[in-house]
């Protein structure tokens, strides 16, 4: 054999299957002994692997302990959250109709309703998931989908989802619940119905904020549809950051158990604060959804906590700046604590009337809560609000 | 200022180098063999040593260094190295302390790679290693000659759980001029810090609970900067470094170090307790329960009074080894250890297979030995398994 074509061999090492660790299969494509094979396998008469695009081992060893986690039957990996949120609004509701959008959501979804989807002809609504009368005016309307998250960013609102979504449901309203602050640690809201379920994997699951993911959880029938998307619009995620993330998975609840705890503690010392004005933590009797949190959430409130400083915008700069530990960072979910400013980061999409609706103000400031020892982190911001 | 505890340093000891990292948060992969000099003074002025920086990765690389300052957090260290194995570390640290002709003290309990190391690297040097039961403190002194210039010994020896007092040993070794090599795996720094006693170095198999997710090989070597100048000097030319990448890996793992060393004695001590109350399929040795030899040094000297994931089974002789090992469910049937997966082996058949008939006796080891890894699972999971594995491996006989 020449010397380029021995080069260029594939190698005739076998690949083990017993590797206590999966392997990555960082490969674009895979090969075929004959044509049938593949006519099978694209036939869906066969299991197995074709084209990356359309499905690899990686993707589906964290997509299957995702479903494990959430209680569903099955789940897609995505190349981001986005990724997700766009595939699974568009799976629930493919043809233009209304985006009901709970008041207090993610900036980047709002994005995705009014900046990809309005110019096709949907139409976004907001809706107070608090308000039942008004939530039973608004599923009457004409056909829509209701977009909501089981813990909202930044404010920790718990709405009653349980009978939101049967509400929603009598309307033949789909309902996609973005699970990413709650995670499956602490919520599980296929259990109480929704249609599907998002997450941003690169927060919480992935844990180590090393890469950009995202998945979307549901029955085997609404995953397929939502899987057709995903891989017709190239939605697909890299085998390397699902193999990462499988691995940040696993110790998922170990750092929720110990982030939740560290937040409730560092929540009762800022609400002692007088710097601070206001705590938002639906672990705290003061939040207004405390009950309904203790209702629907196990094992703890999650690992956000927000504030809003007397002292307004410059109060929170010289906050940030004068924090030693804790870095302002736009996203959450780390193993170390970071902060963000929603009105600047996650939720700029939202016009300056929008914010207020909401109650974003400068003086607002999300805290994700890490795993360091909590008397450190409550510790940086009692010296940098003294 | 902030006098943050050890879990948060170790979160932030990255941040906190010589070496940029931008904004990143987390430290960035430098997957690169060398580093590029604006002036080649400057360069120069590196490698002599006269100014911080790198110049190729066998002798320093950004990613390992971040990796081995959250090492040195763990083990209470001035300085630590990021190898390329366990075994990189272990071979390193005790050739930078032995000259030949020099007597070399070690537990006939020891891990099996270590063993190797007598006869490979051992003859090779010159080198006498001698066994000693490092519990009898006496049997120690007596062993020491004018030619003994190390003691090498694990903090939980491997397999048989024996935990010799290293204080006592550690004080021993200073008022002696001996140097002392702890191999701290079974515990991480997490639990026991070797360096507060008198260690001169400690060493790591760092693929076990320091990465902890069963999917990278590194080793590490802790000791003051003056200890470690020699181990470094052998690493750059033996060349045993770990790659960037898997310093990175091991960086990220590292992050959870503590949760997971928590929740592993946590569990270890829960299907410690189960097995107990199952006597009749065997004995269980494990450091946290009140009946093990060394159980109140491990109360005392440990974080926390835990002690790991580690432990041992001597079946009846009634219960077959390998039906047990082999009805095992939730276990892999695999070596190596601290992986978030509970794993399961035999020693007298994978780890501890180079020990002779005569050095497996005295160790304790024989195929009714079997060695568990405790992994992340719920421990009442595992102890269904275990005990319905125990049920059949002495049914199949």
């Amino acid at each position: 054999m020449d010397f380029y074509t021995r080069a260029a061999s594939p190698s005739e090492t076998a690949t083990p299957i017993n590797a206590v660790s999966p392997p990555i299969f960082q490969t674009s494509v895979y090969a075929f002994r004959d044509i049938d094979e593949v006519d099978a396998l694209l036939g869906g008469e066969r299991q197995g692997y074709s084209y990356t695009r359309g499905g690899n081992p990686n993707f589906e060893g964290l997509a299957q302990l995702i479903a494990a986690l959430e209680d569903t039957e099955a789940a897609v990996v995505t190349a981001s959250g986005t990724a997700g949120l766009f595939a699974a609004i568009l799976a629930l509701m493919p043809r233009p109709s209304r985006i009901l959008l709970a008041r207090e959501i993610y900036g980047g979804t709002v994005g995705i309703a009014r900046n990809l989807l309005t110019p096709f002809g949907y139409r976004m609504e907001w809706v107070d998931t608090h308000d039942a009368e008004a939530m039973d005016a608004a599923l009457s309307g004409p056909p829509a989908i209701l977009v909501m998250e089981s813990i909202s960013n930044p404010l920790g609102r718990v709405s009653p989802l349980k009978e939101l979504i049967a509400m929603a449901h009598a309307h033949g309203v789909p309902v996609l619940v973005d699970n990413t602050f709650a995670t499956p640690f602490h919520a599980r809201p296929a259990t109480w119905g929704a249609d599907l379920v998002v997450h941003s994997v690169t927060k919480f699951i992935g844990g180590h904020s090393d890469l950009i993911l995202g998945v979307v959880a549901g029955s085997r029938e609404r995953i397929a549809s939502v899987n057709s998307i995903v891989d017709s619009a190239g939605f697909t995620p890299d085998p390397f950051a699902s193999w990462l993330a499988l691995r940040g998975a696993r110790t998922l609840a170990l750092r929720m158990d110990r982030s939740s705890s560290n937040a409730l503690q560092l929540a009762h010392a800022l609400e002692g604060m007088p710097a601070v004005r206001r705590v938002y933590y639906p672990g705290l009797p003061s939040h207004p959804d405390h009950g309904l949190a203790q209702r629907l959430l196990t094992r703890g409130f999650g690992s956000i906590v927000s504030l809003s400083l007397n002292g307004g915008f410059s109060a929170v700069q010289r906050m940030i700046q004068t924090l030693q530990l804790v870095r302002f960072v736009p996203s959450l979910g780390d193993v170390s604590t970071t902060v963000s400013h929603p009105a600047v980061a996650s939720h700029r999409e939202l016009s300056p009337e929008e914010k207020v609706a909401v109650g974003i103000d400068a003086s607002v400031v999300r805290i994700s809560v890490g795993i360091e020892d909590a008397g450190d982190i409550i510790a940086d911001f009692r010296q940098a609000l003294a | 200022m902030l006098m943050p505890q050890r879990q948060t340093s170790a979160l932030h000891a990255h941040d906190r180098g010589p070496s940029t990292f931008g904004e990143s948060l987390t430290p960035p992969l430098y997957l690169t063999s060398s580093f590029r000099f604006e002036q080649y003074e400057e360069g120069s002025q590196v490698a002599r040593g006269e100014h911080p920086g790198y110049v190729y990765t066998r002798s320093g690389n950004p990613t390992t260094d971040a990796t081995s300052r959250v090492v040195s957090v763990w083990e209470g260290a001035a300085s630590s190295l990021v190898l390329a194995s366990g075994m990189a570390a272990i071979s390193a640290a005790l050739l930078s302390l032995v000259r030949p002709g020099d007597e070399v003290l070690m537990s006939p309990v020891q891990y099996g790679g270590t063993y190797a190391v007598r006869h490979g690297l051992g003859d090779a040097y010159g080198l006498t290693f001698t066994f000693v039961d490092m519990t009898n403190i006496d049997e120690i002194k007596s062993h020491i000659s004018s030619k003994t210039r190390a003691i090498i010994v694990e903090t939980i020896a491997n397999p048989g759980m024996v935990v010799p007092p290293l204080d006592t040993i550690g004080s021993l070794c200073q008022e002696r001029g001996i140097a002392l090599i702890v191999d701290n795996t079974f515990a991480t720094g997490y639990l026991y810090r070797p360096l507060g006693d008198g260690a001169t170095l400690v060493v790591n198999s760092a693929t076990k609970y320091m990465n902890g997710h069963g999917d990278t090989l590194a080793g590490t070597v802790s000791g003051t900067i003056e200890a470690l100048a020699p181990v470094k000097a052998l690493v750059s030319q033996m060349g045993s470094i770990a790659s960037p990448f898997a310093s990175y890996m091991l960086w990220r793992g590292l992050a959870t170090l503590p949760l997971r060393m928590d929740a592993h004695s946590r569990h270890g001590l829960a299907v410690a307790e189960g097995l107990a109350d199952m006597a009749s399929y065997g004995r269980v040795i494990y450091p946290g329960l009140a009946n093990h030899p060394q159980h109140r040094w491990v109360r005392d000297h440990f974080h926390g009074g835990q002690a790991g994931g580690m432990m041992a089974i001597e079946l009846a002789p009634d219960v077959s080894p390998d039906d047990f090992m082999d009805g095992l469910e939730l276990f892999s049937r695999a070596v190596s250890l601290g992986d978030t997966t509970s794993l399961v082996e035999q020693p007298s058949t994978l780890t501890h297979r180079s020990l002779t008939a005569d050095e497996s006796r005295i160790a304790g080891i024989h195929p009714g030995l079997i060695r568990l890894s405790i992994g992340l699972e719920d421990p009442d999971d595992l102890l269904v398994d275990l005990g319905q594995a125990l049920k059949r491996a002495r049914h199949a006989q």
